[in-house]
């Protein structure tokens, strides 16, 4: 299977203090990962070094197997915006824009005009159960709902993968089954997924966990643990 | 539509408060700059345009005004010249020698629209039991309309009475109401530096709107005056009438060169005025400005709210891939639209204003006298209120952008738990 994202040896630094010790991982395609581990161990600090979204102490990102340079700000944006989604524990929905186009946001950038984003947007929020809620505001949504247009936010630009860090620490137990049936469904349809999260029960339901401790990881793909 | 431009319009326009808020700060500033400056400026071009209309653009004097040592000092110091007590100064030479050929000279030049002699002197005029000093001048009607605008200022247009009855006198319309003359006809005594009394006859008042020469000045017949003042064929003062106003220095500079005499431009006959007018614009430039500088912090602190309250939206902006300096354009858009309609806003306003101090009508009494405001409505304080609104807003959102475009989403999303 192909690798869509790959870290080789990351190491990261913050001062004096070691946060990532030397973490190689690699998504494949069609790939359901989750990333467990206590807190405070580096789960986040991983993803967002995996993500673009902060630059490794060393150690290499590659992205569809090309290197990523991490100085390249205009690059790191580019493939943030084409080829990865990000879903976080909080929404981070912008306030002022319906469903809609907080959905739409994203493909603006990526150069969509705006009839055929704003369509999609529609069979986003659809697919997503929000069918007929497009046009509301944040504050008119319960979390779950919330979470549902953050999601399909992260699907706006038909990405490669999506990061997801603790998607459901923020939901009650019946929003956050709904969320990960999300993902599974999205899994499903070949999207990779990379999820962080707490809960064991969720992270059993995924394809591969790795298990993050002081900055490594201890469990190996095969040795997912059962908690 | 760019998604900058979206972004910007849909967090600006959804927070409608704060952008009107900021908006209005705008508006006050353009409009308070254009408003102060048509009647600041209004009032000095009036002031300026009457004030040269009435006493010539240049006057050609036996001497400066001032005192003599003023040259030895400036030349020499302040030490150089002592007083003297006891001397008497000597009989100082007070007429203009040949004037008529200068009267020729000068009317040739193509520079000059007209050229007319005075006789002035000091007196006391009289009427019932009132007595005024009064600063009397002599002229000739006609070659007097080829100088100055002196037609304008009368209410009964006779300046020609002082031909036809040379016994007739002109007088500034506040000496006449100090008087207590309210029409022409009355006979009033003038007391002449030597004693002599002379009865006449008021045939008209002259009223410049400027205060200080309407209630001091006379004006006679040129040889009515000359035998008052027993001057018989003299005349101490040329008025120069010019085609630029703004030539006046220099001409004056090569009438005193070629005639020896003292040509003082209206630039140098009003410096006081024109200094004080200077004064007059730093303050109203610098109160306009103080205004524009509050409503550019105004927008300032919006925008720094705003950045601080929008961190969120800024990281997620970034990471779903909008870089810097598109997250700078966002919110410098944002203060630029708001100085923008600000300043739109603010011409309306300030025209508004100026509308109304227009149809104002009261007394004004001062160094001059107007129904109501003068003012210069020139579009040229639109168009600067206007570039300065948008300058200021600019720079006032700059600062907030660019620190919204440095902001590191992970510190934002690490810290929002
Ligand atoms: N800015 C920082 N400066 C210093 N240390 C930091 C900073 N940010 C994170 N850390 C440290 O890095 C380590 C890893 O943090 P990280 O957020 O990746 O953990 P995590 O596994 O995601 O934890 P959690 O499950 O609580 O989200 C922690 O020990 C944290 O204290
Ligand atoms: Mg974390």
């Amino acid at each position: 299977m192909s690798v869509i994202l790959e870290g080789r040896d990351l190491r990261k630094s913050i001062g004096d203090n070691p946060i990532l010790n030397g973490i190689s991982i690699a998504v494949e395609k069609g790939d359901f990962t989750s990333i467990v581990g206590s807190s405070g161990s580096g789960k986040s600090s991983l993803m967002y070094v995996l993500g673009l979204l902060d630059s490794p102490t060393s150690g290499e990102v590659y992205v569809d197997g090309r290197k990523v340079d991490f100085t390249d700000s205009k690059s790191l944006s580019d493939i943030r915006n084409r080829k990865i989604g990000f879903v976080f524990q909080f929404h981070y929905l912008i306030a002022e824009l319906t469903a809609s186009e907080n959905v739409i946001v994203p493909m603006l950038k990526h150069g969509i005009k705006r009839p055929e984003a704003k369509d999609r947007s529609f069979a986003l929020l659809s697919e997503l159960g929000l069918k007929g809620k497009e046009g509301r505001k944040p504050y008119q949504l319960s979390g779950g709902e919330q979470q549902r247009v953050a999601i399909a936010r992260a699907l706006a630009n038909d990405p490669e993968i999506v990061m997801a860090d603790e998607p459901t620490g923020n939901l009650d137990s019946k929003n956050s089954a709904l969320v990960m049936d999300v993902f599974l469904e999205l899994n499903e349809k070949g999207r990779a997924i990379l999820m962080i999260t707490h809960e064991p029960e969720l992270a059993e339901r995924t394809k591969k966990v790795h298990e993050i401790k002081d900055g490594l990881i201890i469990g190996g793909e095969e040795a997912a643990p059962g908690g | 539509m760019s998604p900058i431009v979206f972004i910007a319009l849909k967090l600006l326009t959804e927070r409608k408060r704060q952008a009107l808020v900021s908006t209005l700060g705008v508006a006050i500033g353009v409009a308070a700059f254009i408003s102060m400056s048509a009647v600041m400026n209004g009032f000095q071009l009036y002031f300026i345009r009457q004030a040269i209309d009435i006493n010539a653009h240049i006057t050609l004097r036996v001497q400066e005004e001032d005192d003599e040592g003023r040259i030895l000092r400036a030349a020499y110091g302040d030490g150089v010249v002592a007083d003297v007590l006891g001397s008497r100064p000597k009989e100082l030479k007070d007429k203009i020698i040949g004037y008529n050929n200068f009267l020729r000279q000068y009317t040739a030049d193509p520079r000059v629209m007209g050229i007319a002699p005075h006789l002035t002197g000091e007196g006391i005029i009289n009427y019932g039991t009132k007595d005024r000093g009064v600063s009397m001048i002599g002229v000739d009607p006609a070659l007097e309309r080829t100088a100055s605008v002196v037609d304008d200022y009368l209410e009964h247009k006779n300046l020609d009475k002082l031909v036809t009855d040379r016994n007739s006198v002109i007088l500034g319309s506040e000496l006449a109401r100090d008087l207590g003359i309210k029409e022409i006809g009355k006979k009033i005594t003038i007391v002449s530096p030597t004693g002599g009394l002379y009865t006449l006859e008021v045939a008209d008042f002259f009223d410049s709107g400027i205060t200080s020469i309407d209630k001091t000045r006379v004006y006679f017949n040129m040889r009515t005056l000359q035998a008052i003042l027993d001057k018989p064929n003299q005349v101490n003062e040329l008025i120069v009438k010019l085609h630029d106003v703004d030539d006046a220095e220099n001409i004056a500079l090569e009438m005193s060169r070629d005639t020896g005499y003292y040509a003082e431009s209206w630039q140098r006959a009003f410096r006081n005025f024109l200094q004080i007018f200077k004064m007059q614009n730093m303050i109203t430039f610098m109160i306009v400005f103080a205004i524009l500088i509050v409503s550019a912090f105004g927008i300032f602190n919006i925008m720094m709210m705003t950045v601080l309250e929008k961190k969120k939206d800024i990281a997620i902006l970034k990471a779903i891939g909008y870089e810097d300096r598109e997250i700078t354009r966002i919110f410098v858009l944002q203060g630029i639209l708001v100085g923008f309609v600000g300043a739109l806003l603010g011409c309306l306003f300030g025209y508004l204003i100026q509308e109304w101090l227009a149809s104002l009508q009261f007394d004004i009494v001062g160094i001059i006298r107007t129904k109501g405001f003068v003012l210069d409505r020139s579009p040229s304080y639109f168009v600067y209120g206007f570039l300065f609104a948008m300058l200021f807003s600019f720079l006032a959102s700059f600062y907030p952008s660019w620190r919204a475009s440095k902001l590191f989403p992970v510190d934002i999303f690490r810290s929002s738990v």
